[in-house]
């Protein structure tokens, strides 16, 4: 199934479907107990889920919820490698691209386990112009969450020998890496199950692994984003632009605030909130045509 | 929105709990290594799909008992 479809089908429900809205539930507990220094009682329920992960997959026989489900094991993963990995000795520049990895290794060998295409991933280009004017308007975004939870930069100095490997690491590894699980694999297996709540779940599994920043305003904005990024990877068929703006963002808030100067970060951001909000009409445009021929060749 | 694991990756990895935080994983590691161990006893469907799906989740488990294992083999040698 590629990720471009003219609607999303409404598929029956079923017990084995509505037990999946109980991971949510299980993460958020989760999520709770570790931000609130309980991280080995986090850590335990993490181990739950993956158990009942494996039992779910086990005792369902609807194909579908098997394949959501194993895919599904990637957000406790997620946290479990990014808590444990002992890193503490390495810089901590250097925890993001090697938490990535491992991640990104893991969803690799679930993708290839599901069969999944590199159309039902997302893995193609698509218009590459659209998709950068896309991603570009991360930068609006990045400054936003910027303003509002104003994180400590990563590196003291943009002279540091480092800072442009670090730079396209985040740009180009840990961007990709985070959308490529959730809009990527998790959206592409979570449609079948879910449907029209296909793109929600996902987006709320996403927010509910921000939760450590009990900032109401600032989750609910990572909500909203993860909403608007996975309609346009659903209508636009492709990763890139998302992943860039997810790459953007994070080096925006990680390495860039410190050195870019005020006055030049707000028509920054201005320019690639216009450039984001232009390309989101035209890929609106676009959907609507693509609607409208589909319902033409159903008439 | 920041990458998902800055949320509490920091004040986790520089907290004092990282060590137990490490046995608890391997700790997990061995139960479902365990569990998949007994399912391969059963010769049914459901057997193989409980195999499956937990020798694909202990795979990232697996990472994070080896990384523990250079680590201290690093520390040893750095000792020496």
């Amino acid at each position: 199934m590629g990720l471009v479809t003219g609607e999303i089908v409404q598929p029956a429900t079923t017990r084995f479907r509505r037990l999946v809205w109980v991971y949510p539930l299980l993460l958020v507990i989760e999520e709770l107990l570790i931000s609130n220094g309980y991280p080995q009682a986090g850590l335990l329920l993490l181990g739950l889920v993956l158990f009942l992960c494996a039992l779910h997959t086990a005792f369902s026989s609807d194909r579908d919820v098997q394949r959501f489900v194993l895919a599904l094991t990637l957000v406790p993963s997620i946290r479990i490698v990014s808590i444990t990995l002992p890193l503490i000795q390495l810089p901590q520049v250097s925890w993001y691209p090697l938490i990535a990895m491992v991640v990104l290794f893991y969803a690799w060998i679930i993708a290839n386990t599901l069969r999944l295409s590199p159309g039902d991933l997302g893995l193609s280009s698509g218009n590459l112009f659209l998709q950068i004017m896309l991603g570009l308007g991360g930068i609006s975004i990045g400054s936003l969450v910027a303003w509002m939870i104003a994180p400590a930069p990563l590196l003291g100095s943009v002279a540091s020998p480092v800072f442009w490997a670090i730079v396209a690491c985040m740009l180009l590894l840990v961007g990709f890496d985070e959308e490529f699980i959730f809009r990527g694999l998790l959206q592409s297996t979570a449609l079948p199950v879910l449907g029209r709540f296909g793109i929600p779940f996902v987006a709320l599994l996403f927010t509910i692994l921000h939760a450590g920043f009990h900032l109401v305003g600032y989750l609910l904005l990572v909500l909203l984003t993860a909403l608007l990024f996975g309609y346009i990877v659903r209508w636009s068929g492709s990763l890139l632009g998302v992943a860039l703006a997810r790459g953007l963002i994070n080096v925006i808030l990680l390495l860039g605030i410190p050195f870019i100067p005020a006055d030049m970060m707000l028509m920054l951001s201005a320019g690639s909130a216009l450039l984001g909000l232009i390309a989101l009409g035209w890929l609106g445009v676009q959907q609507r045509k693509r609607a409208a021929r589909i319902s033409e060749q159903q008439l | 929105m920041i990458t998902i694991v800055t949320a509490t990756i920091t004040e986790i990895i520089t907290g004092n709990g990282s060590a137990s935080l490490a046995a608890i994983a391997i700790a997990i590691l061995l139960c479902l290594l365990a569990l998949r161990e007994l399912a391969s006893g059963l010769d049914d469907e459901r057997a193989r799909r409980l195999r499956t799906t937990l020798t694909l989740s202990s795979i990232p488990l697996l990472v994070v008992f080896l990384a523990e294992v250079l680590v201290r083999i690093v520390g040893i040698l750095r000792g020496i």
